[in-house]
Order: C-alpha cells, then structure tokens, then sequence
C-alpha cells in the first residue's frame, strides 16, 4: 500500500487551503482546512476509528459523507455546551472546535466495552426482552445500573443550555426543499414566474451532488453554474434562499418546520439556531436520494464506505478514504467510481462488479489505469479487526458466491455501491406510506394533497436532463397553482456523468456469508442479517415487529442507510418483495432539533407570558412573598424582616378582623355584559335569581355547567338597566367569558348583548375590616360613604382624582369591607393613596394566604371546593338557588344523583390538637375504619385561624349535615398520619354574619 | 394545521380552541325535559373522518365559527360562522 | 395629583443608545367596545368617527379595516364589534359624552397602546407574527387580532411604516420582553421607551 498524507496534494474544490483550522479530537491538536467537514478533517488526519457501536462496542468509521451517517457519531463541546450524537459529517469545522468519541473508553481505538462484542452470540435482536426478568427485585439496583453503563450513546450535559435560539414565521408562495440541481432549477423557475420562494438546503453550499461529483452543466463547472443559479436567486428581493437549514417536519395545510443553524454557539446573546414555522402555498420535495449499502459479512468496519461518499471526499474536501481503495458495485456506478478514484491521484484496488458478466461492458478506461475488474463477483468479507485490511471476493454462481474461487485482495478501504433510494422522509409525514416501483426497484413519493411537487432524484428521475426538467416543470407547476404564469425554458445539454442508475431491480444486495461473519444492516444499532430472520423465525412478520423486534432504524439516522436493505433481509426471509414487506410509518423529525430550538425564548422564567397587576412592582418592594397563581404572581404575604410566615400570616388574618387590611385582588375576572337583552343573559346564566336585582346593587352569584354541577362563582353587580359586571375567579375568568359568547352564538342567537372581558381596565383592590368605612371615607373625601348611601351589597360609582371608579361593598371576608375598582393605570396610585390616608385608621397590606384564612373562617367556598364535582347543595348554596327558574344547567342539576342524600356535604372541621398539622386532601372517615370503603369524604381547605386559635379546615363529608359533634378522623396516606377531627358547621366565625354591618 | 376564519382569514390552528361536537341544537333553558338535555349534554358520536364541530378563534377575533373537518386527515371542507350554522340547524329541524 | 404608570411604565426598561427599532407606549385617554348594528350600519358610529377626524367613515365596516388619525385609532376587531381609542384627553371627552353606557362597554385601560417604529420594522415584526405581513397581508391601514409569539394582540399598520400594537394591558410587559428576546437574539438594537410623561391631563 502507497504511504503518504491522506489529504491528496491537489483537489478540494470545497476547501480553501491558504486558511488552516485547529481544531481538538478527544483532547488533541489536530488541523484541517477552512470548509472542511468534522468528517473530512478527521480522514485526512487519518483517523479512521471515530466511534464504537451501541450495542456490541464495535469500532465505527465514517460511513457517508450527510446527515444519514450512522456510524460516525461524535460528542461536540464540553460543560453546559456539550453536543452528544452529532454525526461528523454533518459538523462543519471551524476554529477551535472541540469533539470527542462516545460510547467508548478509555477511546474508540481501544475500547474496554467492546468485551460486549464477546457476547455477541447472547445479544442477538430482542435479547433485553428475555433476559434480566428474574429475580424481579433485581431489576432496579443490578440490571438497570449495569445496562445503562454498558448501553447508550452520547452523554448529556444536565446544565441549561447557554445557547440563544429564536423563534420566526414565515410565509411564502414556493418552498422549495433541497438545493441539489433540481431545486435551484425549482426556486429558478418559481421566481421568474413571478412567485415568493424560499429555497432551503441542510447543507451549508447550495449544488447538493453537483458539489461533490466532478460534472459539467452548459458545458462549465457545475460550481458555475450553481454559483450563477445562486448569485440570481440571491439578488432576487422575493427569494430567500437558507443554507444550514433542515426542513425536519412536514405538517398539514402547507407547514413546515425548519431549523436554522447562524453559528456554532450563541454570541453576544444572538441566537445559536431559528426554529422557522413556514406557511406555504406550493411545497416542492427535492430532497434528493440516499446511497445504499451492501450487506456482506464484515461490512461494518472502519474503511467501508459508500462510494458516493468516496468520491465526495476526493472531490470537495481532497481526502482519501483509503490508500488503496477496492470498489464494490451492484450497479453501474463502480466504474465510474474507480475511475474517478485514479484520477484524482488514489491507489484503486480494483472493482468488483456482482452484475452478470452480459451487464458488465469491458471496461477500456480500467484497463488503462491498470485496474483490475472483477464482472460477475461479488465481495463477501471484509477484513481486519479494527480497519478493514482486505477483503474476499468470490465469482457468483447460479447458486451464489463459489467457495471454491474466493481469493483475497489487500485494500484498505472499500467504496460500497449498492444502488440509490429516494430520500422520501419528510414527504411522509403526513402518514402516506411511499409505493414501491419494482422496475427501479426503489419506493417512490406517496400521493400528497395538492400543493405538494416532487422533483429530482427523490421523484425517481435518475438521468441528469430529466433531473433538471423536472425541477423546472415542478417549479412551473408550483407557480402556476400561485395564480403566476410559468416562465418555462427550453431544454439544454449537460455534459458530464452525473447520472444516478437505479440499477437492476433484482440487484443483488445481501451477499451470502459463505466465509463466516457479520453481515450488518443497521451501524448504529447493530441490527444483522441474521436478527431479521431471528425475528421473523420468532413471530415478528411484519415490518413494524421487525423494527420494533430489532431496533433497526430506531436510531438517531432513522435508518436512511439501513431499512432498505433490512426490507430485503425481510423479504428474503418471508418470500415477500420489499415493497410487499412495506415501509414503517414515518415521522418529524427528519434530523434531530434541538430541545432549545423548539423552545425559542419561552424557557425558565420566559416559559409563558406572565401577566402583571399593577401594583406587582409595590408588592415585591415591599418584601412580599410572592406566589404563582395562573398566569399571575400575587402576594401571598407581607413578612416584617425575620418573621416566619406562617407568623405573618395569622398577624395579617387577625388584622384584618382588628382593624382594616387591604388586598390587591386585580387578578379577578371582570366581564362588562351590555345590551338590551343583558338582564335576560344574565338571568339565564347564573343559577340564582337575578331578574329582581335592581341598579345599583350586587349579588353573589352561581354559575352551574350543563350537567348541573357547579362551574364558578363570582359577584353580578348590575350598574345600569342594561349594563352589568360579572365578576369571576382568577382561574375560571377565560372559561367564563368563552362560555357567555358561545352561549350567545350558538344558543341564545337571539339575544342582543355584547360581551367582553375588562380584566385588564379594572385594578381591583379589597378593603376590609371594622374601620374599612373611615379609610373609605379618608379615600374618597367628597364622597358619601354612609351605610344609608352604600348599603350592603351597593354597588356606586365614585371618583378618584378625576376619574371614574366603582365601590361595590360585599365581603369575602365576612368583615364590613369594600371592593374599589380603579382604573388600572392609576391602581398603584390609589393603592398608595389608601395606605397612606388608611395609616390614621391604621390600615395594613394583607396577600392571598391571609385572604384564604379569613374566608375559610367563614365557610366561603372556593377553588378547592368548586373541584367540578359538586352541587349547589353540597356546598350549602341550596337556599340561595333553591327557587328553580330556567337557567343553565337548570334541569340536569335535578337528576336523582345529584340530589341523593348521601353525597358529601361542606362541613367544617376541627382538630382535636389546635396544632395538628392537618393537610389539605387528607381523607376522612369513621375513627378506626381502614380501607377504601371506609372513606367517606375529603379536606378541602386548611388555615391556621388566629380568630379561632386552632387550625380549622372546610371539608366535604357524606352525611356531613348529620354529622355535626361527631370525631372522625382526617388520614393522610402519604404522610401515613392520622389526624382526629371534630365536625360541626362550615362557619367557624360570626356565623351570624353581624360583622359585616359592623 | 391551518384554519380559514371567515372574519381574519386563514390563521393557524393555535389561534383556536376546539368547542366540540356541532351537531345538536341546544334546548331551550325553560324545556324541562331531562331527556332531551342529557341528549345534549353527554350524546355524541365520535367519528372518524368527517366531523361537524366548533372551533373559538380564541386569539384573533374571538368568534365562535363552525368547521367541518376530517378528524383522520384534517382536511377542513367549510367554515363559517356559528350563528348561520345554527340557522341552518334551525331550519332542518322545523322541516 | 396621583401618578399615572402605563403598562410598560411599570418596569425599568435598560436605556440603549442608537437603536434601530423602538417600543414605545402611549397613554390612553379613552377607549370604547362598540357594538355595529347587524347590517353593519350606524349612524352613531359615524358621528364618532367624525368627532376623530375619520371624515367620512366608510360604512359598512367589515372585517381587517382600521382608520387612525393623529389620536385616535377605530378598528373593527370582531363581527359586528369596533374598538374605538383615543390618546386626546378632549377627543374622549367629547366622545364620552356621546356614547351610551349602554351600549358600549368603556374600557379605557383595557389594553395598552404601544407603538412599533424603526428601520426594517416590517420583516422584523414579520417574523414575529403568523400573519404574512411581507406579502400585504396586512396594507397601511389595516388591522389585524392575532398572537405576537404567546401573547393576543391587536396589530394595526400605520402610516409612515410603523406599527400599532395594543395587548392586554396586563401582557403588555411580556409582550415587550417577548419583542426584546426576539431582537436581542437576531442582533436587533429594540429599545423600549414607556410613557413617562406626567403632564399630559387624565380628565376623561
């Protein structure tokens, strides 16, 4: 074998030899040249070990020369940044750049892992499913660990990525995918007819083949002509053309998802990579096609490579795959690659044609270079332990490969060419399985809706003329569904061979093991010949089992060098075609993405649109412990410095009942219903009567769902004859407004109303407490606050510096209180403005745990109660809907369930320990009974109750009304604890409700 | 999936909210007939394919509109607006 | 007299000299749903559109259309429904006066006004939103109600290549840092200026 450099002394049309890169594998120096590939680099270094297997830690070479390598796969970066999975053919290289092997150690040449490969007889397809079962109490402490040191692929990092990725729509008339010979042709002709396109390409050059073959187009380069291509679509205002972008999903309606690649780490903030959701009119595929192997025995070590890939190496990056490189053909691309190989300054071995000697034409140009040609053989084991060394061919029979001619050939690197397959992926994804073509022997693109176009090689067009006309006429076709005329030329010459032979249908692609060894189908899971025919000797028929059976094509490659060929394994086995066999369903996405990608922005605190009242920056200033509620951050309470919480809490409670308190309450959901069909509307909606509530007053309010059972509750107050404000929950307010307007579309149609959320207009704030009418008064001191001019459950316009307010006065608090409505603009204002004139009748802050003290002391339902399954009457608001008037979920709240006796009923509930720590959820149940039948009720609700010097809580309970003085005890499972409670009435404080005149 | 709003044209599935089933009309609150609400209320088929339902442009526009999609293809056939499906309802069931 | 703070006036936003685009947020004087008559015509509604300066309204109003003046913006945001808003303290007195309580929902601080401005301020906010703004989607004038990344938001294109963006008052802040996320990512300078002046009159 020729010594020598890897990297050839001329050629590399993609790589700028003045510019040098450093760059470090596993830890050391290397260097490589600008425009260099990860993949490229690492060959002309000669490193030709890069990677162990998944399963049997076998060494793993560079396989192709895309993104379908399946063998190659490199962890990238380091801390935070650290990339597993990459394949290196895919990494463009740039300074610094720093990639390490996976899936081996102490490093792929000498793994200590690879002791699986010993095993490899138990590791057949499926082992895991009949193995590691007993003893069960093994499965977590012995098996589990030991597989996963043993399994896996790359390595995550746990940090947060440090990278910045953005998010962008797009649209356009023509999305053209892939920017091979016909896609430029595509977007070309897209844009001269006058359409929007975009032209994207996984790549980071435009041309696809044509930047990786030697050929002429218009009798120039082919990098000419794409460069013209690319300078017009580039100058065009209405093409946008993006290199380094996956399309990886094709969804419905048009969509596609893209991921961007800007650069190779986030800078300054600016985005690693742009997850583009794009909205086409016209989609055209040419995505291009996808070599496929040979599968004979040894066929997965380092130095066997596709010969496209081969060629590609010499061609734009100057690399040798090998030194003396043998071809192995079931088509007739061998030659030419032989050829190529020769030229370009490599030692070729020679071909092995496995074509009947009839197919094979003498080959002259072989002769000449001194190549040996092998017709009518075909190559059966690849040598060497870690690197292929050589290889046995055998001349083929009518029985197959002959023992008795088998010689061996030194090579060091094999060109595989076992005939193309379109590369259907993306245009799958929309659950269309791709019929075979058993002339060409390839699965072509399945029947898409319109709007969808196939050109090139992925439609099945092999020769170049035709690869160019069809992406003109599907570019035409595209523009035309636009509503553009189709500027369409004539025909013109393409020299060069650039053609992609499908080869004979029955080629002959799986070469039987006559010299002993692994025949691999699937690199990266270590998938074999022999595992198909286990699976399918098992039961496993259907290519589905298969690949689930198998793994094979499960991988990060999906299997686009790999299920080919394991379809005619299949097929081998069952008697069946390969399109008989079928393919797996495929789906998004065609490339990994990145998590982050997906995300944009919206991550961590970003992670949804947080929304703010506006008196949230006084909150946090004034130390409050803020909680998450919704999509809102609220004050859950004012802590002085040093003082534990739950101590605050109880001193705000207490407060409160003392003095006056108040409370931001902005969250709440404020609906304005106006319309002369408004009271209608409203008398409809809620479950209590509302046709006698007159201006000027408010009415706590029911709301009931279809089945009768409670849906919110919340405040009507009616401002004018035909104008009201709906008050709701913080979190029902969404599913509240979007009821009232379906209602309105699709019910009540004839009904004159207008509806709409003023959530946003209102800042909202309670005022409670014995002095709440002096600090109303001290707050709005032209105004009369007298019990005879806002009496209970009033609801009064007044006026703030100016502006238009609202004072309702109802009470969740069971004190005297008052809920003001100011203009939000002006809520942090007027909240200032209270405390400080409330100081003299010292008014104090208080946040939403004292708030849930205070309601829960007076047996106010809540979220907690309202959970969906309760009635009106379970939560003791029989009385106040006890009149029954047509309403919504009138008639099937009367369904007999709903009304039986033994439902669980609101109870209050009282530890027998004042200090029990008595947990919300916790079961209840007759003292002493245990089991599932024993449970007859939950707690809802806990608070520590300064009022009543105890901890109390709501609860629902079956017969709780005839329960009252009875113990039963509140189990928590979870903590296994039981707690003894006294049951008795829902209103622990003033049940006589004299408070709220006080 | 992308949805053809008869008020803000064609928008993307996530302006929406799905509302269900479209095929009934909804009783009148004051017909007492529990019969006919539990209809309503718990009755629907499940197809798969073509499938009569609502849809809220909740993020634009916020109309509740009619869409006759196919649940195994998502190929939407008509949208309009509520009110003239109900209409539509309406008139069928009085002949 | 007490401090007016807008929505965006609510948090420090960082100063950045020379920026290509800027967020900045006007103060609402007055703002009204308005219900439109089922034949979408109404007299009412022109008269208000006349005391903005909208001469003459063109009636009926249908879907997408918005008209804007110095102050005001009118935008048909729903079927059968306008939004009418004002930053002129006398226009939204005027109008006060005129409209019926009851049959117009006053909802001044519903929404935040801000206002999109800077060079390539169309492909920027193009990217941002579902609708296809490059491809006339939304012409000067016109309006849209639509999602900027994860927050509703009504989208107006005014004159001289700006855009109008009102969100919920309470997701106007999420809104801009969703805006500052994007530019900050695609190496935008995006400042954000909130309505800081406390002359301006807030009698309605």
């Amino acid at each position: 074998m020729r010594r020598g450099p890897w990297r050839l002394e001329r050629g590399g049309i993609g790589i700028d030899r003045s510019r040098p890169l450093t760059f470090s594998w596993n830890g050391r120096p290397l260097s490589g040249q600008a425009g260099d590939t990860l993949a490229s680099a690492l060959l002309a270094n000669g490193k030709r070990v890069v990677a162990r297997s998944f399963k049997y830690h076998r060494p793993r070479g560079i396989y192709t020369i895309g993104s379908e390598e399946p063998g190659a796969l490199v962890t990238l970066g380091s801390g935070a940044r650290r990339d597993p999975n990459r394949k290196a053919p895919d990494v463009a290289l740039h300074e610094g750049l720093q990639a390490v092997a996976q899936n081996c150690w102490p490093s792929p040449r000498l793994d200590l892992m690879s002791v699986n490969g010993l095993f490899a007889p138990f590791f057949v397809a499926g082992f895991y499913y009949k193995t590691f079962m007993r003893p069960a109490s093994w499965w977590e402490p012995v098996y589990e660990r030991f597989i996963r040191r043993a399994a896996g692929l790359g390595r995550l990092s746990d940090a947060p990525d440090p990278d910045a990725y953005v998010r962008a729509e797009a649209s356009c008339d023509v999305l053209v995918i892939g920017a091979g010979m016909a896609g430029l042709e595509a977007a070309r002709t897209a844009l001269r007819s006058g359409a929007r396109v975009m032209l994207v390409e996984e790549r980071d050059w435009l041309g696809g083949r044509l930047g990786l073959e030697p050929a002429q187009v218009d009798d120039r380069p082919a990098t000419a002509w794409v460069a013209h291509v690319a300078e017009e679509l580039g100058a065009a205002e209405r093409a946008s053309v993006l290199t380094r972008t996956s399309a990886f999903g094709l969804y419905d309606h048009g969509m596609v998802g893209l991921v961007e690649t800007l650069r190779p780490q986030s800078e300054q903030g600016l985005a690693r990579q742009r997850y583009w959701k794009v909205r086409a009119r016209q989609i055209v595929f040419a995505t291009g096609a996808l070599e496929q192997p040979l599968a004979f025995a040894g066929n997965d070590l380092p130095g066997v490579m596709l010969s496209g890939a081969v060629r590609g190496y010499v061609h734009r990056y100057g690399v040798a795959a090998g030194r003396r490189v043998l071809v192995a053909a079931n088509e007739g691309s061998g030659v030419e690659t032989a050829l190529q190989l020769c030229d370009a300054g490599v030692e070729v071995a020679g071909v092995v044609d496995s074509r009947p000697d009839n197919q094979c034409k003498p080959a002259a140009a072989l002769d000449e270079r001194g190549i040996p040609y092998y017709p009518g053989h075909a190559l059966v084991r690849a040598l060497g332990w870690q690197q292929v060394r050589g290889a046995r061919i055998a001349p083929l029979g009518n029985e197959g490969p002959m023992p008795a001619g088998l010689q061996t050939i030194r090579c060091d690197a094999i060109a595989v060419a076992g005939g193309w397959q379109p590369a259907l992926h993306l245009q799958c994804h929309l659950g269309g399985r791709p019929p075979f073509d058993p002339e060409r022997g390839i699965f072509i693109p399945p029947s898409l809706p319109d709007g969808h176009h196939h050109a090139g090689a992925c439609a099945g067009v092999a020769a170049a003329d035709a690869v160019r006309q069809s992406g003109r006429r599907a570019g035409a076709d595209a523009a035309a569904a636009c509503g553009f005329a189709p500027a369409v030329r004539a025909n013109s010459s393409l020299h060069g061979d650039n053609s992609m032979a499908w080869g004979a249908s029955d080629r002959l692609r799986i070469v039987p093991a006559i010299d002993g060894g692994k025949r691999f189908i699937d690199l990266q899971h270590d998938v074999t010949v022999d595992d198909v025919a286990l699976a399918h000797r098992e039961g496993y028929r259907s290519v589905e089992h298969l690949k689930r059976y198998t793994t094979l094509g499960m991988g990060t490659d999906q299997g686009k060098t790999a299920n080919m060929l394991g379809l005619h394994a299949l097929g081998e086995v069952a008697g069946v075609s390969a399109g008989e066999a079928g393919t797996t369903t495929f789906r998004p996405p065609y490339v990994p993405v990145a998590a982050g990608a997906i995300a944009g922005s919206e991550r961590g605190q970003r992670f949804r649109p947080w929304r703010r009242s506006p008196v949230e920056s006084w909150h946090r200033a004034a130390g409050a412990d803020m909680i998450t509620a919704g999509a809102w951050h609220r004050p859950r309470v004012y802590p002085q410095p040093g003082e534990p919480s739950s101590r605050a809490v109880s001193r705000e409670a207490a407060h409160v009942r003392a003095a006056a308190g108040i409370v931001d309450v902005s969250t709440l959901g404020k609906i304005a219903l106006v319309g002369p069909d408004a009271p209608e509307v409203v008398n409809r909606f809620y479950a209590n009567g509302m046709k006698t509530l007159p201006p000027g007053k408010a009415r706590y309010a029911l709301m009931l769902r279809d089945d009768g059972l409670v849906m919110d509750d919340g405040t009507v107050a009616r401002l004018g004859e035909q104008r009201y404000l709906l008050t709701t929950t913080t979190a029902h307010a969404a599913e509240v407004l979007s009821r009232i307007e379906f209602l309105l579309a699709t019910a009540w149609v004839d009904l004159d109303a207008m509806v709409a959320s003023v959530s946003d207009h209102w800042a909202t704030f309670a005022i409670a407490g014995p002095r709440s009418r002096e600090v109303l008064a001290a707050a709005f001191p032209d105004r009369d606050v007298s019990d005879a001019a806002i009496p209970f459950l009033a609801v009064r316009e007044a006026r703030f510096e100016g502006l238009e307010c609202l004072i309702m006065r109802n009470s969740y608090s069971g004190e005297r209180a008052y809920e003001v409505y100011v203009p939000a603009d002006w809520g942090q204002a007027f909240w200032e403005r209270a405390l400080a004139v409330g100081a003299d009748y010292d008014l104090r802050p208080y946040g939403t745990e004292a708030m849930g003290v205070l309601r829960i002391e007076k047996g106010h339902v809540a979220g907690p109660e309202l959970d969906g399954r309760v009635t009106a009457e379970d939560i003791g608001l029989g009385r106040m809907t006890r009149r029954r008037k047509p309403c919504v979920g009138g008639v099937l709240r009367d369904r007999p369930a709903l009304q039986a006796a033994a439902r669980p009923r609101l109870v209050g509930l009282t530890p027998l320990d004042a200090r029990a720590a008595l947990q919300a959820g916790a079961l209840l149940r007759a003292t002493g009974k245990t089991g599932p039948e024993a449970v007859a009720g939950h707690v809802t609700s806990v608070a520590d109750s300064p009022e009543c010097g105890s901890v109390i809580a709501l609860g629902m309970l079956a017969h709780g009304d005839q329960r009252h003085g009875e113990v039963i005890e509140a189990w928590d499972g979870l903590a296994d604890r039981v707690i003894p409670v006294r049951v008795g009435p829902s209103v622990f404080v003033d049940p006589q409700g004299s408070r709220l005149h006080g | 999936m992308r949805i053809v709003c008869p008020f803000c044209g064609e928008r993307d599935a996530a302006e929406f909210s799905y509302g269900g089933d479209a095929t009934r009309l909804r009783p009148d609150e004051a017909d007492a007939d529990s019969g006919r609400w539990c209809d309503y209320v718990f009755r629907r088929d499940n197809p798969r394919g073509w499938h009569h339902e609502y849809w809220q442009h909740l993020h634009g526009c916020r109309a509740w509109l009619y869409v006759n999609r196919n649940t195994a293809t998502h190929e939407i056939r008509e949208v309009r607006m509520a009110e003239e499906h109900v209409a539509r309802l309406r008139q069928e069931a009085s002949e | 007299m007490a401090e007016r703070i807008t929505a965006l006036g609510e948090i420090a936003w960082p100063t950045l000299a020379e920026p290509r685009l800027v967020l900045s947020e006007r103060p609402v004087a007055g703002a009204w749903l308005i219900q439109v008559g089922a034949d979408a015509k109404s007299a009412p509604l022109e008269a208000l559109g006349w005391l903005c300066g909208f001469n003459p309204l063109p009636m009926p109003l249908s879907g997408g259309v918005a008209r804007d003046s110095a102050t005001a913006l009118l935008a048909v945001i729903a079927p059968g429904r306008c939004l009418l808003v004002t930053s002129d303290a006398n226009e939204a007195a005027a109008l006060a006066e005129r409209i019926d309580p009851d049959a117009a929902i006053a909802c001044r601080c519903q929404r935040a006004w801000l206002r999109l401005d800077g060079s390539g301020v169309d492909a920027f906010l193009d990217r941002r939103l579902g609708i296809d703004l490059r491809g006339g989607a939304l012409a000067a004038g016109q309006m849209a109600v639509t999602r900027l990344g994860p927050v509703d938001v009504l989208v107006h294109a005014a004159g001289e290549g700006g855009f109008d963006l009102l969100p919920a008052r309470s997701f106007a802040a999420a809104l801009a840092e969703t805006l500052c996320d994007a530019a900050a990512a695609e190496g935008v300078r995006l400042a954000v200026q909130p309505a800081a002046d406390h002359q301006w009159s807030h009698m309605a």
